[in-house]
């Protein structure tokens, strides 16, 4: 029996067409898929029969959830800012003071670029984070001294200094200096021109302006948070 | 939750207990053991508090640590920054979905977590840091360093810019530490969840199997936001910050 090139053809064809939808369908039935889930509403109403005993169950149950949520209401309004406070997005490089809850001023700042830094020597590396989270004013001080720590010789190739004096800085945090502890301090710069960028060792830098009317305003003990 | 039927046999049991308990320990202490095993039971059991005081109530916990939170509303979507029990910041979102893999063929019934819960980050996601290397340290010179400071210096390469699609494994739920473990999908774009992408899904994700690729997580939830606020918010998932889900009733 003889089949022609044509039909040989189209046999061919049909087979390799079914060799790939075998193929496809045997890739995809050990495969899966996302599939959309839908939030069930949990019932926090009391399920049974609404007898006499139940129903008064129930009005104590109400009762002592609203009492337990004034109380937790309570605990979070202690737990919230008053007075002064000061908020720095560290993303977008503004800090707001804000007077309870009212904005008072937006700055332009310079925060933590999050680089890390190596020591080719020691092998000691450093992260150039602005801390999240909360802090307090520990302290203020005018005409700041900045002790060096190693990264910053490390930082433009140096060795760090064995004499103390060689790390004594009294121009790069400029007027003021606001400290938050763990090292964290709100500080001056000389770069202006780098304000509103993330380029900083984790401090947060403000403009000469913004800096003296912070110090005269934010009082020790206020609250700080970083985000 | 506690039923109607194991609040009838509560009693029974607790005074079997306390028959066995005079039988094995003496009067004394059965009289203990009665005084505790007979008081009142407390009306309220967990699963009855209500949602909204649940949710405050692991606000509250959270708000007693100076750390930040991030407090997602599922419905309608809301992420707030907060601290403290303030908000910091709104971050705009375009939907929340909470997505589960399923095989082809088979459904399984894949409980979705009960809101209001709290997961933490359990890894941050994939870093995009600038490292900084010196090749060798030069012997310290004050009138070099000062030099060095001073000079006009080229522009510093650019920060690595954070990704808009990333995620992020959530650790175990709190208080309870129980249930499956999700991961943070953040997105611009849910990842097509329709009938008719299903089977190509299907078809790359058997492919994936089949070149030996780890297989996607299993259970997404996926927060869909602008590029800019997926970016923005990338630098806040570090390790352990707290996730508060709340539910629709909150």
């Amino acid at each position: 029996m003889r089949i022609s090139r044509t039909r040989l053809g189209l046999l061919l064809a049909v087979l390799l067409v079914g060799a790939f939808a075998a193929a496809a369908v045997a890739l995809a039935s050990v495969g899966a898929g996302y599939d959309r889930r839908s939030l069930r509403k949990e019932s926090v109403e009391p399920t049974g029969v609404a007898d006499g005993s139940l129903a008064l169950e129930h009005a104590k149950q109400a009762e002592r959830a609203q009492q337990r949520e004034r109380e937790l209401s309570r605990r979070l309004a202690r737990w919230a800012p008053r007075g002064l406070y000061l908020v720095v997005d560290t993303w977008d490089n503004r800090a707001r003071l804000y007077r309870d809850g009212e904005l008072l001023r937006e700055m332009v700042s310079s925060t933590g670029s999050g680089t890390l830094l190596r020591d080719p020597v020691g092998g000691r590396t450093w992260i150039f984070e602005t801390p999240h989270g909360e802090r307090r004013v520990e302290r203020k001080v005018r005409n700041p001294i900045w002790i060096k720590p190693d990264w910053a010789f490390i930082e433009e190739g140096f060795e760090p200094p064995k004499s103390a004096v060689h790390r004594l800085d009294d121009v790069s945090l400029g007027d003021y200096a606001i400290y938050l502890g763990d090292g964290y301090l709100i500080h001056g710069t000389l770069f202006q021109t780098l304000l509103g960028r993330r380029v900083t060792h984790g401090c947060i830098r403000l403009g000469d302006d913004d800096l003296a009317f912070l110090y005269k305003t934010l009082p020790v003990g206020s609250r700080v948070y970083l985000y | 939750m506690c039923t109607c039927t194991e609040r009838a046999l509560a009693p029974c049991v607790r005074l079997g207990a306390l028959a066995f308990c005079a039988r094995t320990h003496g009067p004394l202490v059965c009289l203990l053991v009665g005084a505790l095993t007979l008081s009142p039971a407390p009306i309220q059991a967990v699963g009855e508090v209500p949602v909204r005081v649940r949710a405050m109530e692991l606000e509250a916990e959270l708000a007693t640590k100076p750390d930040l939170y991030l407090a997602l509303q599922v419905e309608p979507p809301e992420l707030e920054i907060r601290a403290r029990g303030i908000t910091l910041e709104r971050v705009a979102l375009r939907d929340v979905a909470f997505l589960v893999r399923q095989p082809a063929w088979t459904r399984a019934a894949d409980p979705l977590p009960v809101l209001p819960l709290v997961w933490a980050v359990a890894e941050p996601p994939a870093g995009v840091r600038r490292e900084i290397e010196p090749e060798k340290l030069e012997p310290f010179e004050p009138e070099a360093l000062a030099k060095r400071i001073a000079e006009p210096r080229p522009e510093a390469a650019p920060l690595p810019e954070a990704p808009s699609t990333y995620r992020v494994p959530l650790g175990p739920q709190l208080p309870d530490a129980v249930g499956e473990p999700w991961t943070l999908f953040v997105t611009s774009e849910l990842p097509g969840t329709s009938p008719w992408s299903r089977p190509f899904r299907l078809l790359t994700d058997g492919w994936r199997r089949f070149r030996g690729e780890p297989p996607p997580p299993p259970r997404l939830l996926c927060l869909v936001m602008e590029p800019e606020a997926a970016r923005a918010l990338h630098h806040l998932m570090r390790k352990d910050t707290r996730l508060l889900l709340l539910g629709p009733d909150t």
